[in-house]
């Protein structure tokens, strides 16, 4: 294949990928990156070029393009997160100095970061009360993973995966009210 | 989501925005296609449960994977066997197929539950090996009890008895 036809096909391929490439990126870009979504879209597009073009004889398998491009994509969305340094301090929830500077600021009165504090440490202390296979699940659920997504990561069937993220959530919040009704 | 989970996942996602020993890019894409070893994927899940960001990277690539594999002409996530999966299953019915076989062989074979040497003579006075996997009871007690050349006896159910 010369050089020409191989740049083609890539064009081809890319074409197919680049859209599912960019909605990849949009989910989470990050709010402090200082590049936006088409140049982290162009970043990806160059890294499958590198592999695709070192690819002689098309020996590469469709799965291990699959893993280059999703590969290309975490590194890129971890490469220009913070790159933007003011948002960056901001995006910090817990450093000191995002913290210092959302109270200067006046986005976060004093009262209001130390009840914060507060319910973070209790939202902690009722996790660890959980058992270990709700905690699991209910922290995937936290972080916004969906019950088929939690049972894919965890290896169980769907009705179990919701059983425990439910259950969990349901004793989680039970937990909170108590802890926060009483005092 | 209610308000309520709503705002626990925000104070949550607030206090796992702590990167450490984030797992490497290519064991995230890993664990995305299925090819993740079972330490792997355990190891990386109980790391997205503690790291929002790596989540919020995991979630992307979750995002774009159906389209993304049909760009690819890759099958379906969830409905193939993967690319560790084949050749295992390949093997797994290779063993069965051996095991039937070998089985079958057992059952057909004139003596099933004796090997012997002296077989050509018709003697029971060289027997190398006698064993009796829960068959015939009677031959190998008696084989046991009655011929001093036999070197190896075996007869769980006689000992089972005893």
């Amino acid at each position: 294949m010369n050089d020409q036809s191989k740049t083609e096909s890539f064009e081809a391929l890319w074409r197919r990928l680049a859209p599912h490439v960019r909605a990849a990126v949009l989910r989470y870009r990050p709010r402090d990156a200082a590049l936006g979504t088409d140049d982290l879209v162009q970043e990806v597009r160059i890294r499958v070029w590198d592999v695709y073009s070192s690819d002689r004889n098309s020996g590469f398998r469709a799965s291990y393009y699959y893993r280059v491009v999703n590969s290309a994509i975490v590194d890129c969305l971890r490469a220009h997160r913070g790159t933007l340094p003011h948002a960056s301090r901001a995006e910090d929830d817990d450093g000191a100095g995002g913290e210092l500077e959302r109270i200067e600021s006046g986005t976060r009165t004093p009262d209001a970061e130390f009840e914060r504090r507060r319910r973070s440490r209790a939202l902690t202390a009722a996790l660890e009360q959980l058992a270990p296979d709700r905690a699991r699940a209910v922290r995937l659920y936290l972080q916004g993973f969906t019950v088929p997504q939690i049972a894919e990561l965890l290896k169980c069937e769907p009705d179990r995966a919701h059983n425990l993220t439910y259950r969990g959530i349901r004793a989680l919040k039970q937990q909170m009210k108590a802890e926060f009704d009483d005092g | 989501m209610d308000n309520e989970t709503k705002h626990l996942a925000g104070l949550f996602r607030s206090t796992t925005r702590k990167p450490r020993g984030c797992p490497d890019s290519d064991q995230l894409a890993r664990l995305a296609d299925g090819s993740a070893w079972p330490w792997q994927r355990r190891r990386v899940a109980a790391h997205l449960s503690e790291c929002s960001r790596c989540a919020e990277d995991y979630q992307s690539l979750l995002t774009a994977r159906d389209g993304l594999r049909e760009a690819l002409d890759l099958p379906a996530h969830g409905g193939r066997v993967g690319w560790l999966g084949a050749p295992a299953a390949a093997g797994m019915t290779a063993l069965a197929v051996v095991a039937i076989v070998s089985t079958i062989a057992v059952q057909t074979s004139p003596e099933p539950s004796s090997m012997t040497a002296g077989n050509a003579t018709g003697s029971s006075s060289d027997r190398i090996f006698a064993s009796n996997f829960g068959g015939d009871t009677t031959s190998a007690s008696e084989s046991a009890s009655g011929a001093e050349d036999v070197l190896f006896s075996s007869d769980f159910d006689a000992r089972r008895g005893s």
